[in-house]
């Protein structure tokens, strides 16, 4: 009984939740949306609805063993229809299978290695070049006279040669 | 209203807490100040109504300009407008939950209370800023504590994640540098006097050749703070070895700065450049909406999900200005708020569990509902909004800035709408994904049973952000309106130009 007060609850819910205007609470006017009868798009539901039931109640009302035969007629048509047409499955290779290995883990290597090994690459170059160059900054005189004298070796030889 | 008073506060606190003794005085003060902080938010709200409701239709209020340095013509001049007020309760909103979540902090507390609030300093003072070079000054305020705060009380690999967020955002700051000051030598406020002011400078039309040169400056420079692809990886690094208030400054208030900067310098500012160069942050903004929600996919830790996701999610912020339509732009403000507050719940949330059980990696963590249902739900709640979901703040940001961009009659904005909207189903992905595996499930581990759940500076924390999150998500109206306004006047200088 306390399984079945619930049950009655939401049937009568699902009754009368029709007749409550919620389109009119949800159009920025105020005014509910305008919607016109379609027969087909009401017969046709009901009536697979129907066919469904009645199918249900000559298979199982009474037990017997024809739900057995008819499914073991029907075969492959059966099973999948058992198996919710394999969209979980289907669902499930996408995403594990192909997103997950097929995009997501590249991009995600991708970012690591490619993008943030550029930004990582910028910053070793500058490292780099800052060890090369650093040792000019020696603070040794003799060197300084040398670079000194190197410079105006290239400056001679640039304006007695290159540049007259 | 005095403006001025939102950069003093902290900074009055700050210093007050070096003078102090004791843990205790330093935690007390801290939540005084960061209260009062959130009050006088919502006060420069409330006189902002007042102002407006009184027919002050002047695109900045509460103005104050004082001369700084006459012969460059820097002035310490502050206003605001809708989009700045948005950016203040943000911030407001963000510091008090900081604080809150840091009250245990162990070591060196006085320092750390210290350094959180300086940042706010900068990011009060920033958002508040209409001289350039004012705007400049508060954006490095906000950027040395970071490398502070990471550096020092970070965990994983911290220096390394120091050192280069700090590096990568100076290098930012000196492209943002170099555009202010390409943008300023092109003034002519008469007399062939230059000007740092950006209310005078929205009034005359910067020369084309100068704009295309110092645009990519400045939006590059400001992009790299809101994670403009392929300049985000700062972004993984430096949120997962930050400390949990760090993270929730950085990614709630610091990734704003940039967005804002993008918004309210190189695109009010330079319009020509913007509209000409719309297609590439359109592109760059789509590449790292789904390139991030893919990268986020393949993440195990906790705060590296939500820091890629914050790459996706800034792209929307980018995505929205690319756009350059009214509503496009409304969008991107309001994501900017929707984003921070969440991020800041998640890396709450994140943090809660962190001190618990030690790990943030998915596989050593399950079953955390049973034993901790608040931190839990908390982490819930950040997960569906970041998932976009109706009711939270994500939702209304994320559908406006689709409204604004679908707008645009065009078929490369349309795939570019379509890409971002794509990356929802991406972000429900790695979002129920994480939560299946942490909060549902068989308990990870016997030790866990022992664990507790949050104490009453978490839960206010946390209750603060979600009042937030629920406030844009159910009345998304009140932001609308007062950030509408703003966008407009940003708007209008535009659209002369693409007619």
């Amino acid at each position: 009984m306390s399984m079945k007060i619930p049950l009655i609850i939401l049937a009568i819910g699902t009754i009368l939740v029709g007749f409550i205007p919620f389109s009119n609470f949800i159009s920025s006017d105020g005014k509910g949306f305008v919607s016109e009868m379609h027969l087909t798009f009401s017969i046709v539901p009901v009536a697979i609805a129907l066919i469904g039931i009645l199918i249900a109640y000559s298979l199982y009302f009474r037990q017997s063993d024809r739900p057995q035969k008819l499914a073991a007629s029907l075969g492959g048509l059966y099973k999948t229809a058992h198996r919710k047409f394999y969209i979980d499955e289907i669902y499930l290779f996408v995403t594990k299978k192909i997103i997950f290995n097929l995009v997501g883990r590249p991009a995600a290597w991708i970012d690591r290695n490619i993008v943030d090994g550029t930004m990582n690459g910028i910053a070793w170059t500058t490292g780099r070049i800052s060890v090369l160059v650093k040792g000019v900054q020696s603070g040794r005189v003799q060197s300084y006279a040398l670079y000194f004298f190197g410079g105006i070796v290239v400056l001679v030889i640039l304006f007695l040669y290159v540049l007259k | 209203m005095n403006l001025s008073l939102l950069a003093i506060l902290p900074l009055v606190t700050a210093i007050m807490i070096i003078l102090l003794k004791g843990t205790k005085s330093v935690r007390i003060i801290s939540l005084i100040s960061s209260t009062l902080q959130l009050l006088l938010a919502f006060a420069l709200l409330y006189f902002y109504w007042n102002e407006r409701a009184m027919g002050d239709s002047a695109p900045m209020l509460f103005e104050d300009n004082y001369t700084w340095y006459a012969p460059l013509h820097i002035n310490y001049h502050v206003g605001v407008d809708g989009i700045s007020i948005a950016m203040i309760l943000l911030t407001a909103f963000v510091v008090l939950a900081g604080v809150l979540v840091s009250w245990n902090i162990g070591q060196l507390n006085k320092e750390f209370f210290f350094l959180l609030l300086l940042l706010s300093v900068g990011a009060y003072g920033f958002f508040i800023s209409i001289d350039l070079f004012t705007l400049f000054f508060f954006l490095e305020i906000a950027v040395i504590p970071k490398f502070l705060l990471i550096g020092i009380w970070g965990s994983g690999k911290k220096e390394y994640s120091a050192m280069k967020l700090a590096l990568m955002l100076m290098a930012g700051s000196a492209l943002v540098f170099v555009g202010l000051i390409g943008l300023y030598l092109n003034t002519n406020a008469g007399n062939g006097q230059h000007t740092f002011d950006i209310l005078q400078i929205a009034q005359m039309n910067i020369p084309l050749p100068a704009q295309k040169l110092f645009f990519p400056f400045a939006f590059v420079g400001f992009g790299i703070f809101g994670a403009l692809f392929p300049f985000h990886t700062w972004v993984p690094d430096g949120h997962s070895s930050a400390p949990t208030a760090a993270s929730m400054f950085l990614a709630g208030i610091s990734m704003k700065l940039g967005g804002y900067g993008c918004l309210r310098v190189a695109t009010y500012l330079m319009p020509d450049a913007a509209h000409q160069y719309s297609w590439i942050i359109i592109v760059l903004a789509s590449i790292a909406i789904l390139y991030g929600a893919f990268a986020t996919m393949m993440q195990t830790d906790l705060k590296y999900i939500n820091a890629y996701s914050s790459v996706s999610h800034c792209g929307f912020v980018l995505l929205g200005i690319g756009m350059l339509t009214k509503t496009a732009i409304t969008g991107a403000v309001m994501q900017m708020v929707s984003h921070g507050l969440m991020t800041a719940l998640f890396f709450a949330g994140i943090g809660m569990i962190y001190d618990r059980t030690h790990t943030r990696q998915l596989s050593q963590l399950g079953g955390l509902l049973k034993i901790m249902p608040f931190i839990s739900t908390v982490f819930v709640i950040a997960g569906l909004c970041s998932l976009g979901l109706p009711g939270f703040s994500g939702f209304v940001a994320e559908v406006t800035v689709f409204m604004g961009g679908w707008s645009r009659a065009d078929n490369f904005y349309r795939i570019a709408t379509i890409i971002a909207c794509a990356s929802i189903v991406v972000t429900a992905v790695y979002i129920l994904r994480a939560v299946g595996k942490a909060i549902m499930g068989p308990l990870a581990s016997k030790d866990y049973s022992l664990l507790t759940d949050a104490k009453w500076n978490e839960k206010w924390a946390a209750a603060l952000l979600v009042i937030g999150i629920v406030a844009i998500g159910i009345a998304p109206f009140w932001l609308n309106d007062l950030v509408t306004p703003a966008t407009e006047t940003i708007i209008n200088k535009i659209s002369a130009i693409i007619k």
